[in-house]
């Protein structure tokens, strides 16, 4: 299977706003996580994908088209906006009805396919009343409903558990899971790093309109290990501790923290530091409490990664 | 990794279909959803309703006098004299000027109600953003909008007319109305395009400019009444009463009395140059809407 999505130097800015600079990558079939903070370019690179908008430079094909203004390629993507952007007099089923007769289908089809969607995504209550008065999960469902209810291949859905409850966390990221396993490519972003990593393995993290990493959760961790890694602890004899740990050849910096109860090391080899950490806290009789690796979660490896 | 889903990718089969009109599904549901809303659908349609209503039975009551002079006759010198000028003032191409003229607040009031909201709000909550990733295009989006305030204001402007007309079609005797005067029937459908054309089209593009329904209509409401305030100022100014076509309601009503043959003295310009300006003006509108729908990327 050839690339879902291609991106080749492709840049977005509003005005002297920068969107996305000068991003090349790949993306493959299957589902794909988009990570990044609040402004890292994920809604506008997703935009693009969908053919929302335009790149300002470079080249974009997605399913081996060209996205922007392309009918062809429209009919074969679902895409489910961060925007609460829903007609809140109409009721759910009637909306995507609505949806899918722009998408061309006959007034039948489009109310048959509405109901199979909505049900597929655990909406079957409330359908009499209006989307108004719906609440935040129900309307995700909705918008959801209307994305894949045309059996799209690519599903490109932009923030989608942002405001969810956590059982609606769980269905949701569950949903996602069986569209995969359906065949569906699905591109979701999220700048919840934990939600993406519950639902793939394979991530795209981008910062400031930039490609900083991508990959698998592992060749990012790899990737991490390039560069110094935090250990806190939280200890008795935090200073004994701190005149051994600086004289090791795998550690950069010790700071002594929270009035000096606690030391944070900086280490270029995690593995091998928490070895030689063993032996001499024992020497030492340092007293250890606690240890924590602030580094352990993607959290962490993207602020590394931003540096 | 990425081969996991490889072996049960589906690649898309099966025919494209492309349709004609496909506006027509965001027109039909931007119907629907104003529909929903019955208070204001009879607070602005109550007036040219009533209006209509009056106008045609005028003209009911002026067929069923003719045919009764016709039966009877009248000796009465100064009777007939008086039944000549109530004819001239009930010929039903009046009484449809009249009721345009009387309508036309309200029939901007609907189309403003209708279509205010339809592009400023889509930008707000980015709903332009469902329509836009199917096979809709910009033009579409447009069309779809338009239709359904045209939809509206054809209800308010042609309403009331087509009412009259039929009333005078089956109150006239052997349909007289409808084979002498096919040509009142044409101008009333003609003078509503116009009419619902351009202000549908004005309320549009003060839509796509604004990010507020209420904006928009304080805007529209301002430019109309700001053209007829200004077009009057000057006109008492310099004396000249052909300042007033600076007026859109002005240069409505200027075409209104040209297209029905009647003819008011306060408006003494070609009426040409109020198929200009409102030609104008709808172009003007149409090319901001275009530019501000393109704009829609900019705040996707």
């Amino acid at each position: 299977m050839s690339a879902v999505v291609e991106a080749e130097q492709v840049g977005r800015w509003y005005g002297q706003v920068v969107g996305l600079n000068e991003l090349t990558l790949v993306i493959g079939p299957g589902v794909t996580g988009l990570v990044g903070p609040n402004g890292a370019g994920k809604s506008t690179f997703l935009k693009l994908v969908a053919g929302e908008i335009r790149p300002s430079r470079g080249r974009l094909e997605v399913l081996g088209l060209r996205p922007f203004a392309n009918r062809a390629f429209f009919r074969r993507i679902g895409f489910c906006p961060q925007q609460d952007a829903l007609y809140d007099d109409l009721r759910a089923p009637a909306l995507v009805e609505f949806l899918l007769r722009l998408s061309g289908y006959r007034r039948a089809e489009a109310r048959r396919r509405a109901a199979a969607a909505l049900e597929r995504v655990g909406l079957t209550q409330g359908l009499g009343r209006k989307v108004g008065t719906y609440s935040k999960g129900m309307r995700q469902r909705v918008k959801l409903a209307q994305a894949i209810a045309h059996e799209p291949e690519l599903l490109i859905v932009d923030e989608p558990l942002s405001g969810l409850d956590p059982i609606g966390r769980a269905e949701m990221t569950e949903l996602f899971r069986g569209l995969g396993e359906a065949g569906v490519h699905v591109l979701i972003s999220s700048h919840v790093l934990h939600e993406v990593e519950n639902l793939t393995d394979r991530i795209v993290l981008l910062h400031r309109g930039r490609l900083l990493a991508q990959g698998t959760v592992g060749d990012v961790r790899r990737l991490l290990n390039r560069h110094p890694r935090r250990v806190v602890i939280t200890l008795r004899e935090p200073r004994r501790l701190a005149n051994r740990l600086i004289g090791l050849e795998d550690v950069s910096s010790v700071r002594l923290d929270g009035d000096g109860a606690r030391l944070s090391v900086e280490t270029s080899d995690i593995e091998s530091f928490f070895r030689r950490l063993t032996a001499v806290a024992g020497e030492e009789r340092a007293g250890i409490r606690s240890l924590e690796s602030t580094d352990a979660s993607l959290e962490a490896v993207f602020d590394y990664l931003v540096g | 990794m990425a081969e996991t889903h490889t072996e049960i990718y589906r690649p898309f089969e099966g025919r494209l279909r492309s349709r004609a009109l496909r506006f027509l599904p965001l027109c039909l549901a931007g119907i629907r959803v104003a529909a929903r809303r019955k208070l204001p659908l009879i607070l602005l349609f109550t007036p040219p309703a009533i209006t209509g209503i009056v106008s045609s039975f005028i003209v009911y009551a002026k067929f069923s006098l003719e045919q009764e002079v016709g039966t009877r006759g009248v000796t009465d010198a100064g009777l007939r004299i008086a039944i000549a000028m109530a004819r001239q003032m009930t010929q039903v191409h009046n009484q449809i000027v009249g009721s345009q003229r009387a309508i036309q607040t309200f029939a901007l009031l609907v189309i403003a109600w209708f279509g205010a909201g339809l592009i400023a709000e889509d930008r707000k909550q980015g709903a332009h953003l469902l329509y836009f990733s199917r096979p809709l295009t910009r033009l579409d989006y447009f069309l779809g909008h338009f239709c359904t305030v045209a939809f509206y204001g054809l209800c308010a402007v042609l309403g009331p007319g087509l009412l009259i007309c039929t009333v005078a079609t089956f109150s006239s005797p052997d349909y007289s109305f409808l084979k002498e005067e096919w040509d009142v029937i044409a101008a009333t459908f003609g003078f509503a395009l116009v009419c619902v054309g351009v202000l549908a089209a004005l309320v549009l593009a003060v839509s796509s400019l604004v990010n507020r329904k209420s904006f928009a209509l304080a805007g529209v409401f301002g430019l109309v009444v700001a053209s007829q305030a200004v077009g009057g100022v000057m006109s008492e100014l310099e004396a000249d009463e052909d300042f007033l076509m600076i007026g859109i309601w002005s240069n409505l009503f200027r075409l209104a009395d040209w297209m029905f043959g009647a003819r008011r003295p306060i408006f003494h310009w070609d009426p040409r140059w109020s198929v200009v300006i409102l030609s104008s003006l709808f172009v003007l509108c149409v090319g901001v809407c275009a530019w501000r729908i393109r704009r829609l990327e900019v705040v996707a």
